[in-house]
């Protein structure tokens, strides 16, 4: 017998699946949906404000008397909040009884105040408000002590470095992931050694080193009690804006702190890792590898010999770095250890050893490889349709291909082309023949073979002649499997691409939204490709 | 070899073993008896319902595994689902709410996602009026109660 059941609705469904219906849905559409009938009120206003988010001034100005009752009523459902605007911090932070000296006894805020039940945060947020300092250090430090159950903090506000130090090492016990986006002008050393034991990842993005002043007591026992707390759980540093020769005194003992579990280190605006020895015998200390490598960590002095050896040593699956720190030993230790790299980002910057055939050996033999770009301006890096037609690629797993492809085209005066009809269908077949390698990257996400060539052994930079024509005759449509494809750039290419290529597009890759270059090329586009782009693609940027 | 599912109102269907597998619900059942004839039973599901399930696992026979998405968005979009599901998905309400508890039940995932993403679609950016209808729903709010809920949440709306 079958008992009959009422249909399954949205708010009787499960709720993990309930809930992936909800990833998908922004605030304002949950928003709409709390208004819909009692019933869908109920089930999802715990979701509506687990996130608590206003950033811009409009929405701070709509967030009036009655939101402000709502919230204090719902307030222990918030788990997220991220403030970016003044006015919410003079109306949301827990302000009243709050002073500056509170001990540690103390109750945080009064059993009368709004925000009393502002307690089970997991994630918080404090964003780009430019005020005197300490102005809201009180409130934050109040709130923050209220949520011991922090485990996210990220904050581009401005507070008194001493005061951010003790929030952060005193009262978030459970915090995993630190992130810095404002001046911290203080003692970097105290707030790095005194971090959580939790904390998995940091990212202080503006630090200036400045010593505490010395403490009254005597300095003898001072340096006896200091003690480093271990950060066995830190998997990323991210760290800028220290002065050449403070790294040593700041990062050493930290680093000794950590554990292998430690797989990224990154900097900006100092050569901290590779550059420093004492920071480097740290490192190693701890058993660090680099797996991934970007511009910042890389001695821009470094040699040749030098970075050979980084190549050689560590297991690198990514890479980012400039050309004239490729030299001949540097790219065959390379090309020999290219087998697992997921990511090679090559700037322009200097003369390199580095050419086209490198980088298809590297495409022969990298399986995982996922992003491959070199800069457009480099002549001697273009790869031919001959490279790479000669050889497989060992990856299907391309998301990001920026490097240039150089073609055999057919040139001169339209009356001559009839002439030549032969090497013109020889042409698009070894370019149709080419699409279909780039059409087997199903999930390429990003194509960049526009950019300007050197032209005639000159300095002189010009539109690239000899690139895909990007038309259908010349087998566009074998890239019709790219279905991720988000960002085409064609830019300063003599390509041919006209309306029913655009058609094609629209309808082959339904998840382009960036198109650079299709109005830029040396045989200029019709009227009607100049009203078609005016018309029927506004979103494209 | 085919394998037999039978319908929760005991209706018997035939099907591809790799077709029944996209259910990891199914799968997992055929590892742990091994070969055999017996049929299996899914009293969770109608006829009607696991007609159009087989049709779904029929069509996406040879897909490769579902790898999981990296990205850091914890919004996800919902405007990628392919020509084919999204005909598949033009049924009644009843029946894709349907469809999604089957799927949940049978764990075939990228059946669960495609009708999640469906109905994320049908909410995604409507005016609660358009969401009401859409979902065949009586406003039980006094339009006083309804003001009230607007101005407590219009801070949320990023227009």
């Amino acid at each position: 017998m079958i008992v009959s059941t009422p249909p399954p609705t949205l708010v009787t469904i499960p709720t993990e699946t309930l809930e992936t219906i909800l990833q998908y849905l922004s605030q304002s559409d949950l928003c709409q949906c709390v208004l819909i009938c009692r019933e869908w009120n109920r089930t999802l206003i715990p979701y509506l404000w687990s996130t608590f988010s206003v950033c811009s001034l409009e929405q701070a100005r709509r967030f009036g008397d009655e939101a402000l009752r709502a919230l204090k009523m719902n307030a222990s459902l918030v788990r997220e909040l991220h403030l970016g605007h003044r006015l919410l911090y003079e109306r949301c932070l827990p302000w009243e009884t709050i002073h500056s000296n509170l001990g540690e006894g103390e109750d945080l805020v009064s059993k009368r105040d709004s925000l009393v039940n502002l307690t089970r945060l997991h994630t918080l947020e404090l964003r780009n408000i430019d005020y005197p300092v300490n102005r809201f250090d009180a409130r934050i430090t109040a709130l923050v002590r209220q949520n011991p159950s922090i485990q996210c903090f990220k904050i581009s506000t401005q507070m008194d470095a001493s005061a951010l130090t003790q929030l952060v090492t005193r009262y978030m016990p459970n915090l995993e992931d630190f992130e810095m986006d404002t001046m911290f002008r203080g003692d970097v050393k105290e707030l790095l050694e005194n971090l959580p034991e939790k904390v998995r990842t940091v990212n202080l993005r503006m630090v200036e080193h400045l010593t505490s002043p010395p403490t009254s007591g005597p300095d003898d026992t001072k340096a006896m009690a200091r003690k480093v707390r271990s950060h066995h759980a830190l998997e990323s540093l991210t760290f800028s804006g220290l002065h050449n020769g403070q790294e040593e005194d700041v990062l050493v003992k930290f680093l000794e702190s950590c554990s292998p579990k430690l797989k990224i280190c990154s900097g900006r605006g100092c050569n901290l890792y590779t550059g420093n020895k004492a920071v480097a015998k740290a490192l190693s200390s701890i058993g660090f590898v680099w797996t991934v490598l970007r511009k910042h960590e890389l001695s821009y002095y470094i040699s040749d010999n030098g970075f050979a050896d980084i190549i050689a040593n560590n297991p690198l699956t990514s890479i980012e770095v400039y050309t004239h720190c490729l030299g001949s030993m540097s790219v065959k230790t390379l090309v020999e250890n290219c087998d697992n790299l997921t990511v090679l980002n090559v700037m322009e910057d200097g003369a390199t050893a580095l050419t086209g055939a490198h980088m298809q050996t590297i495409l022969s033999r990298a399986k995982n490889l996922k992003s491959l770009q070199v800069h457009w301006l480099l002549d001697a890096l273009k790869i031919s349709t001959e490279d790479i037609l000669t050889s497989e690629w060992a990856t299907t797993s391309l998301e990001h291909i920026d490097f240039k492809i150089d073609v055999p085209r057919v040139h001169g005066q339209i009356a001559d082309k009839d002439d030549r009809a032969e090497e013109i269908q020889s042409s698009r077949d070894v370019q149709r023949q080419l699409l279909r390698r780039l059409g087997q990257q199903k999930n390429l996400k990003r194509l960049m073979i526009g950019g300007m060539v050197t032209g005639h052994g000159s300095r002189h930079y010009e539109h690239q002649h000899n690139c895909l024509e990007f038309t259908l005759e010349a087998g566009l449509d074998e890239l019709k499997d790219l279905k991720k494809l988000e960002l085409l750039d064609i830019h300063h290419m003599d390509h041919r691409a006209g309306v029913p290529e655009l058609e094609w597009m629209v309808k082959n890759w339904p998840r382009l939204s960036h198109v650079r270059g299709i109005l830029d090329c040396l045989h200029p586009p019709g009227d009607t490709v100049q009203v078609w782009m005016e018309t029927r693609r506004p979103s494209w940027k | 070899m085919p394998v037999t599912l039978t319908s929760l109102d005991n209706q018997e269907f035939k099907v591809d073993k790799e077709v029944a597998e996209r259910s990891i619900l199914i799968k997992n059942m055929i590892e742990d008896v091994g070969e055999s004839d017996a049929p299996i039973p899914l009293p969770n599901v109608s006829a009607a319902v696991l007609t159009k399930v087989i049709e779904y696992c029929e069509h996406h026979r040879n897909d490769p595994v579902q790898v999981q998405d990296e990205t850091d968005d914890p919004r996800k979009r919902s405007n990628d689902i392919e020509e084919w599901d999204m005909k598949f998905m033009q049924v009644d309400q009843e029946m894709l709410f349907e469809i999604i508890l089957a799927a949940n039940y049978l764990d075939i995932k990228p059946l669960l996602d495609v009708g999640c993403k469906t109905v994320a679609n049908i909410i995604k950016g409507k005016t609660p009026e358009e969401i009401r209808k859409a979902f065949n729903i009586v406003n039980d709010f006094t339009p006083e109660e309804e003001a009230q809920i607007k101005k407590e949440n219009e801070w949320a709306e990023d227009r």
